[in-house]
């Protein structure tokens, strides 16, 4: 049934100053749902950045080990203990703790996060990381991120000139190389040490003690049989993880357990209400506006359907022309964002869709809503 | 043109607040109406207000389901009709209520494309509704928004609206109420070409006394009670009607 006219398009810019503002609404929500996803995309991964790098297929940790600045240490026995284990071919561990680093240039203290780097084994995928940690043999040299926030200063420029001295809780380090991570929520900045650098940094650190445990299988194990086997043998003091639950349990930490995961899942539910009601507004008001001209056209023939195809066109009208407006603004905040907290916020083409998908879902929602009122109505009353 | 009327009420009695299968202690509005309404045929309902007049409209229009009695249209019997058969049965009737009802945002061509129903194809549709509104005295107000028009050419573009598919059942509720007198000579004179052209029955519900020129027939509602005008029953009613 399509008499050939562009109705929904014609009834929504009739009225310029409703549809302007009725679109702005919609950008808005479309800005704050692609903006929590962004920012909230960003913590969860740069929070498991550094434990993705990690070059594990199972991982021990303590029962106390709630996420990765607040660690718990287990007994590096326990490591050893894994290599009676059937399937399991090496393992290498990681020791972490929080400590002031001093800004070589302006001399204020900045909590970093820093990695002791076990010398057993293989400890990160990455080659780069990798190679940087295995060349850290003295115990004051340290490897920093230059991707860290600039409160710790330029060290990325200093380096240029050679290794930086500065202090790590009071104690002199030099940094004889720099890698790239980048900061996330949890972490401004990360350095890594070997273990005697560590030991030095941490003194109060029983020797012994290790906060991750990576365990590396032989070419051909099955990582579940090989994890259960380990927890048949290992005492209830270590929990034993493949490399992915520790990655799931690190985001579910951050997802469940802090306010960050609220705070999204409420701006969310808040962006979507703010583009359902701007949608619904219009489209009722249309609606309410236009009932005897409907009832005519239902007098006519016009079926039931035809309205709410009606509807779900503008409302669909009204999501793509906001859309657009609303993605830009998230780019230049993806853009700012990143800019400020160092933190990389990425758009990726999933998320511009399936955001545009919710909308378009929400807004026809609303228009279903605003339908109502004339699927119930005695036309004979109206005209 | 065939024999069946284009409209034919037997015994139609309608009440208010009346639910199918239960007696209801109302009195009808609407009490054993018969009527016909042949094709070409002009035919003026007038009466007081509230008799039941439009009660009868859409009655007829299958706007309203049919209680007790028959209501055909083109010989097809309204009761019992789903509200999809209902809506069938329209797509054969024009309908002009007294408030125009045009859509703001569309032009009065768009207007008048509405009633095609995706009937035609568009540039087809915009050739008959170019044609119906210049039958209508509108040929240079094509474009012109409601907005832009007076009331007498918007309730013209509403009349265009329902004859523009050469409807075979016109029904008109007070169609010249609100206009001046060339108006209502132009909607009058385009209901009685709709008559003559392609044969549509026209039921006319008023009690403008400029439409009884174009009558083939008057019928009188009063009390719930359809007599034909002229009969000794509506006499006194029809004068005073007149005066």
């Amino acid at each position: 049934m399509n008499p050939g006219v562009p109705v929904a398009y014609l009834q929504l810019t009739r009225y310029p100053r409703r549809l302007v503002i009725a679109v702005l609404g919609l950008a808005i929500s479309a800005l704050g749902i692609l903006g929590q996803m962004g920012f909230e995309d960003s913590l969860f991964r740069s929070a498991t950045r550094l434990f993705e790098e990690l070059d594990a297929d199972v991982v021990l940790v303590s029962p106390q080990y709630q996420f990765m600045v607040l660690p718990a240490p287990f007994s590096e026995r326990r490591l050893y203990q894994s290599l009676s284990v059937p399937g399991v071919e090496s393992f290498s561990s990681v020791r972490l703790g929080v400590a002031p680093f001093r800004n070589p240039v302006t001399r204020v203290n900045r909590t970093v996060y820093v990695v002791g780097v076990g010398r057993a084994g293989r400890v990160f995928v990455n080659p780069d990381w990798e190679r940087k940690a295995r060349a850290l043999e003295a115990p004051d040299a340290v490897a920093f991120d230059r991707r860290s926030r600039p409160e710790f200063g330029p060290i990325g420029d200093l380096f240029r000139d050679g290794p930086v001295r500065t202090e790590i809780g009071q104690h002199a380090v030099r940094i004889v190389s720099v890698f790239d991570m980048g900061a996330s929520f949890s972490a401004d900045g990360t350095v890594l040490v070997n273990d005697d650098g560590f030991s030095r940094l941490f003194p109060r650190r029983r020797p012994g003690l290790v906060d991750l445990g990576l365990i590396h299988l032989r070419p051909g194990a099955e990582a579940a049989r090989v994890v259960d086997a380990l927890r048949s043998v290992l005492p209830g003091d270590v929990v034993v993880l493949t490399h992915e639950a520790l990655n799931a349990r690190e985001q579910a930490y951050w997802r469940g357990t802090t306010p960050a995961g609220f705070i999204f899942k409420t701006i969310l539910i808040i962006s979507l209400m703010v583009g359902a009601v701007s949608a619904y507004q219009i489209l009722s008001s249309d609606l309410a506006e236009n009932l005897p001209q409907y009832a005519t056209l239902k007098a006519l023939g016009y079926p039931d359907a035809y309205f709410l195809r009606l509807t779900f066109e503008k409302a669909w009208l009204l999501t793509s022309m906001a859309y657009p407006f609303g993605f830009l603004l998230a780019l230049v905040v993806y853009a700012s964002a990143t800019w400020l907290t160092l933190v990389p916020l990425v758009m990726t083409s999933g998320r511009a869709i399936g955001v545009y998908v919710i909308m378009l879902t929400a807004a026809s929602a609303a228009g279903l809503l605003a339908t109502h009122r004339l699927r119930r109505a005695d036309i004979t009353e109206l005209l | 043109m065939t024999d069946i009327p284009a409209l034919a009420i037997r015994g139609v009695t309608h009440t208010y607040g009346h639910h199918p299968g239960t007696t209801s202690s109302r009195s009808p509005l609407l009490r054993s109406v018969d009527l016909t309404v042949r094709r070409g045929e002009v035919v003026v309902l007038s009466g007081p207000s509230g008799a039941g007049k439009t009660t009868l409209l859409t009655l007829c229009g299958a706007l309203r389901s049919v209680q007790d009695g028959d209501v055909r249209v083109l010989g097809r019997a309204l009761r019992g009709l789903t509200a999809a058969q209902q809506r069938a049965v329209r797509g054969d009737i024009g309908f002009i209520f007294q408030s125009h009802h045009l859509i703001d945002a569309l032009t009065a061509g768009q207007n008048v494309m509405m009633a095609l129903l995706g009937r035609v194809p568009v540039a087809e549709s915009m050739r008959l509704a170019e044609t119906a509104l210049a039958g209508l005295g509108l040929a240079s107000r094509v474009d012109a928004r409601p907005d832009t028009l007076s009331g007498g050419e918007k309730q013209r573009v509403a009349v265009a609206r329902a004859l523009v598919r050469h409807p075979a059942l016109i029904l008109a509720d007070e169609p010249t109420a609100s206009l001046d007198a060339a108006s209502a000579g132009i909607v009058l004179e385009a209901l009685r070409i709709a008559g003559r052209r392609w044969g549509a029955a026209v039921l006319l519900v008023t009690h403008d006394v400029r439409v009884f020129e174009i009558a083939d027939r008057r019928v009188h509602l009063a009390d719930g009670v359809l007599v034909e005008a002229g009969s000794p029953a509506s006499r006194p009613r029809l004068r005073a009607l007149a005066r």
